[in-house]
């Protein structure tokens, strides 16, 4: 399947994906990081979250990763979670129709940063 | 396992089993994560909203995701051209399977389970929410350690011992509870008072009081900066205060450094007092102190009697208040015989004023939430006789009644508990807003403050229990009913006539009882609103919209005579009255509308005992009656001519003038406040004003007023009539007028005198637009109701109504074939109704103060208002039956 095929994402899909590309993470994890990531705008919940793993997993755009952390170290019922090659390029294929937007924006100079 | 856990781990259950065998224990865990996160950040009420939202969230996903798993599997199939089959054959047995098909049936009619757990979770919010409130105050413990133990001293028999002229013997304070160690661990007697804070910038007016030693023990409090009085302190009576954590935020910035501080302060009681506290601790922020919100705490001077005591663990209130009330008569031989003292639990001290209210509230939503379950009840039943066939199926491939019966309530328990997750989020927004609102609006603070508002375990605990009991109710009796499916009727046999008439009466009588809800619940709403509408119409005796009233204290410490203090309010009032937006400004001890205590007036010529005629006293400024708009009935106002040392001068209000010489001309009579004894000169009555209310009770004080000029107190209240549209705007020019003549001044107590009067009426008015509204709900669902069963009852008939449309029926009999059957079930509702209104009338005219007992006019208005109702829901369905066309119907079969 050509990522094409997946656009657009889904907001939400996209900060996941986004999150997995710097490593992988557990589901506790990309909540946090998403959190950060959207400035505290979106907070995800538990059913949410997994609804779009699922999904993702079953999209090729992320596997479960084999990674297991020492049971001491860790919450046993804790797995992890990575971006597929597959999974990179439609992230990438996405970020690239998103800067078009913004640019086609910014080129109408529509763009203003909040006073701060 | 803690509840917001297994709360959590029920919703599992909305999701594909694979999807909850691969996701489950992570999700779990992640749910454990936030919520251990959001008690660390937020406490307890950031917890509760994060399992409130990770619940809704959690089912509305389950929901999705079995749809991503249908789409996944129609995807599958056409790729690999599959055949549609069994794939996972067999009948459904098990829980899980129930709930799936539950699940899927709920889908396919997305309507009727919208409709369904949208009436279930308003009533299940509405009940939740007004239970939070119901826990607040009734249930949930006082903020103190150990707080059963509490307990208030009432220096009476009875609560209204005082009303009914039983008197504490005068030397009270000196009653010595040294010898029942063994019952009180510890006691505590204050006098509230308030304070002028002095200060160079900033004057400060606040709430405070002088407190026995004991009072920090008893109330189980310790200071969360510094300490509390030392022993030594408290016996000397030493210059040192704790202050509240709101004062020292507010006053002192939090300041570590504000121990050892020194605060000069003014007393309003004891006005000869200005004292230099050193502050020795800071009150925790938490702290509670019932609604007497206190700022400042200093040791108490002289004997007070005791008010609040801890008792010993193990003794009961009415052991230690038997063996008070034996050390309190051998002390004290010479009291009143009726005369005794009381204990109260400390709760029931604090909410006993609310509780009518709250019962009555509660039991409204009761019947709100008891409606809610017919109406649905209905709808289920309708819906399983549309599921005949279906049903018979089931039955006839071998599935026994209690399968069927397990599944149909899977179903209802699908709802159930979607209405109680919804409920219970609408209820913890409705807690904090609808919650708050009518805290505000009851006579006493929410323990703990506002703040406590708050779903806890209790509330869980109740929802989910209403939730069940809810769901016994609504879904049992379709599911028997429905369970009792003929294998061979579904079949083959009769389309046309279907519901047995076990079930009819069955959902007849749920119509019924909707209707009969309906009218209780409007009739209670009803009769509080002629209440409100009633205290609405009480003439005041003075026009209160547009005056802005605030306290003013002239320390006797910086205001010594009577002089001076009229040359400061001389200098004051034009300044007050030249400012932009004010038409008047005058002062008054007292403004209307604030209960007071009477003093005896004895009149020249009157045969009336002094004790028999009280006044409530008023000392007013120049203008006075202008500025609140009291109107002159005789004689004249004060004016000029009554100066310090001009002749004594009084004015009386209507009722006082007629209680003392009834149908004479009280012009130049002349009267002695205090009483003939008293140390007041004879005063000769000058004018005749309108009596104002104090309060809305039935039993009013008359006045009696006096001349500023001729009678001074430190404590007077600034009136101001303003033309703007609120007077409030007008309070921060009031404010800089004071500082203009003398800086150290502060107001207190500022507000609108229209707002003192609304506040009066504010619960019962509130109480009335709450049952209206809940009287409102149930309508709508009774309507509905009725509906649904007419338009059934037309479906099912309608072979009938074909036959005798061919047969020429004219359309007045078919009116007549459908009021026949809605007639019956509106007269046994509104009898039905009607019973349990005069009986439930009885026991709200005996909780609500003012309340009367049901009116049968009113009754019979309400009957019809709910009988047009019915006949509105019953039009549709008599045009259904109009329209139909007698011959597609006949050929069906």
């Amino acid at each position: 399947m050509e990522p094409d095929a997946l656009l657009p994402l889904k907001p939400v899909d996209f900060l996941v994906l986004l999150v997995l590309a710097d490593g992988e993470r557990h589901g506790y994890g990309i909540v946090q990081d998403i959190e950060a990531e959207s400035g505290g705008s979106v907070r995800l919940l538990p059913g949410n979250l997994y609804t779009v793993l699922g999904r993702l997993m079953r999209d090729g755009m992320i596997r479960e990763s084999e990674r297991r952390p020492a049971r001491e170290m860790d919450d046993e019922r804790r797995r992890y979670y990575a971006l597929t090659p597959f999974g990179r390029r439609v992230l990438g294929a996405e970020a690239l129709r998103l800067k078009a937007l913004v640019r086609a924006a910014e080129a109408r100079n529509l763009i203003r940063e909040p006073a701060r | 396992m803690t509840l917001a856990r297994r709360l959590f781990r029920w919703t599992l259950l909305a999701y594909p089993a694979d999807f909850r065998r691969r996701f489950g224990p992570e999700m779990e865990a992640l749910f454990d994560d936030l919520h251990a996160r959001a008690r660390r950040s937020g406490g307890r009420g950031a917890a509760t909203s994060v399992t409130m939202r990770a619940l809704a969230d959690s089912l509305a996903s389950g929901v999705r995701a079995h749809r991503q798993a249908a789409a996944a599997e129609r995807a599958r199939r056409a790729s690999s051209g599959a055949s549609v089959g069994a794939s996972r054959g067999g009948l459904a047995f098990g829980l899980a399977q129930d709930v799936r098909f539950a699940l899927r049936l709920l889908r396919r009619e997305p309507g009727f389970s919208a409709v369904a757990v949208a009436t279930l979770a308003l009533a299940v919010g509405a009940g939740t929410a007004v239970f939070g409130v119901v826990n607040a105050y009734l249930i949930r413990p006082l903020p103190f350690p150990e707080p059963d133990r509490l307990a208030w001293v009432i220096a009476g028999p009875t609560r209204d011992s005082f009303e009914r002229g039983i008197r504490p013997p005068d030397d009270l304070s000196a009653l010595d509870l040294s010898s029942l160690g063994d019952v009180f661990a510890e006691t505590a007697a204050w006098d509230l008072d308030g304070f002028t804070l002095a200060s160079t910038e900033r004057p400060e007016y606040v709430d405070g009081a002088w407190v026995s030693g004991g009072f920090f023990r008893t109330v189980g409090v310790r200071p969360a900066l510094g300490r509390a009085f030392t022993d030594d302190e408290t016996a000397r009576s030493a210059p040192v205060a704790v202050i509240s954590y709101a004062l020292w935020q507010r006053r002192f910035g939090g300041d570590p450094d504000v121990l050892g501080r020194a605060v000069t302060a003014y007393s309003t009681d004891r006005p000869r007092e200005a004292v230099t506290f050193t502050v020795v601790g800071v009150l925790p922020r938490e702290f509670w102190y019932f609604n007497r919100f206190t700022d400042v705490l200093v040791p108490l001077r002289g004997p007070r009697a005791v008010s609040l005591a801890r008792l010993r663990a193990g003794v009961s209130l009415a052991e230690a208040e038997r063996r008070l009330n034996v050390v309190a008569r051998r002390q004290f031989p010479n009291a009143d015989p009726a005369w005794g003292m009381s204990l109260a639990g400390a709760q029931d001290e604090h909410s006993y004023r609310v509780r009518p209210t709250l019962v009555v509230l509660l039991a409204g939503v009761g019947l709100v939430m008891l409606i809610a379950c017919a109406n649905v009840g209905g709808l289920l039943l309708a819906r399983t006789a549309r599921r005949r066939s279906e049903l018979s199926l089931r039955a006839a491939l071998g599935a026994g009644r209690a399968r069927l019966i397990r599944q149909l309530l899977a179903e209802s328990a699908m709802l159930a508990a979607a209405a109680a997750v919804l409920g219970t989020l609408f209820a913890s927004i409705g807690l904090r807003t609808v919650g708050a609102a009518v805290a505000a609006r009851l006579p006493v603070e929410v323990p703990g403050g506002v703040g406590m508002l708050r779903p806890d375990a209790t509330v869980l605990a109740a929802s989910l229990g209403a939730s069940t009991l809810m769901l016994l109710l609504f879904g049992l009796a379709p599911a028997l009913s429905a369970s009792r499916a003929d294998p061979a009727a579904g079949l083959g046999a009769g389309r046309g006539n279907s519901a047995g008439p076990g079930r009819a009466r069955l959902r007849g009588a749920m119509v019924a009882a909707q209707l009969a809800i309906s009218l209780v619940l409007l009739a209670g709403a009803g009769s509080l609103l002629r209440l409100t509408l009633r205290l609405q119409r009480i003439e005041l005796g003075f026009r209160p919209a547009g005056v802005l009233k605030a306290s003013l204290l002239l320390p006797l410490a910086q205001y010594p005579d009577a002089a001076r203090r009229r040359a400061f309010y001389d200098e004051l009032l034009p300044r007050v009255a030249a400012l932009p937006g004010v038409a008047a400004a005058s002062v008054v001890s007292n403004y209307p509308f604030r209960a007071t205590g009477g003093w005896p007036v004895a009149g020249e010529g009157s045969a009336v005992p002094e004790a028999e005629a009280l006044a409530a006293p008023h000392t007013v400024g120049p203008g006075y009656f202008e500025t609140v708009g009291v109107r002159l009935l005789r004689g004249r106002l004060f004016d000029a001519r009554d100066r310090a040392d001009g002749a004594p001068a009084a004015m009386i209000g209507a009722a006082l003038a007629e209680r003392l010489w009834p149908g004479a001309d009280p012009i130049g009579r002349r009267v002695r406040f205090g009483g003939a004894s008293a140390a007041g000169p004879w005063r000769t009555v000058v004018g005749v004003v309108r009596d104002t209310r104090k309060s809305l009770a039935a039993r009013q004080l008359p006045d009696s007023y006096v001349p500023y000029a001729q009678g001074s107190h430190a404590y007077m209240y600034l009136v101001v009539r303003t033309t703007a549209a609120d007077p409030m705007l007008v309070a921060p020019a009031v404010q800089r007028a004071v500082w203009s003549v003398d800086a150290r001044q502060p107001l207190a107590d500022v507000g609108a005198l229209e707002r003192v009067v609304e506040d009066a009426s504010a619960s019962h008015r509130f109480l009335s637009g709450l049952l209206g509204g809940f009287a409102a709900f149930a309508v709508a669902l009774a309507t509905i109701g009725l509906y649904t069963v007419l338009a059934y009852v037309v479906t099912a008939r309608r072979r009938e109504i074909a036959v005798r449309v061919a047969c020429g029926a004219r359309p007045h009999d078919l009116v007549r074939l459908v009021l026949g059957e809605a007639l019956p079930l509106v007269a046994a509702g509104l009898a039905a109704g009607a019973g349990a209104t005069m009986l439930l009338g009885r026991v709200l005219a005996a909780r609500v103060e003012g309340a009367e007992a049901t009116d049968p006019a009113l009754l019979a208005a309400l009957g019809a208002l709910l009988t047009a109702a019915a006949l509105a829901a019953a039009t549709i369905p008599v045009r259904r039956a109009m329209r139909l066309e007698p011959m597609p119907v006949l050929r069906e079969d």
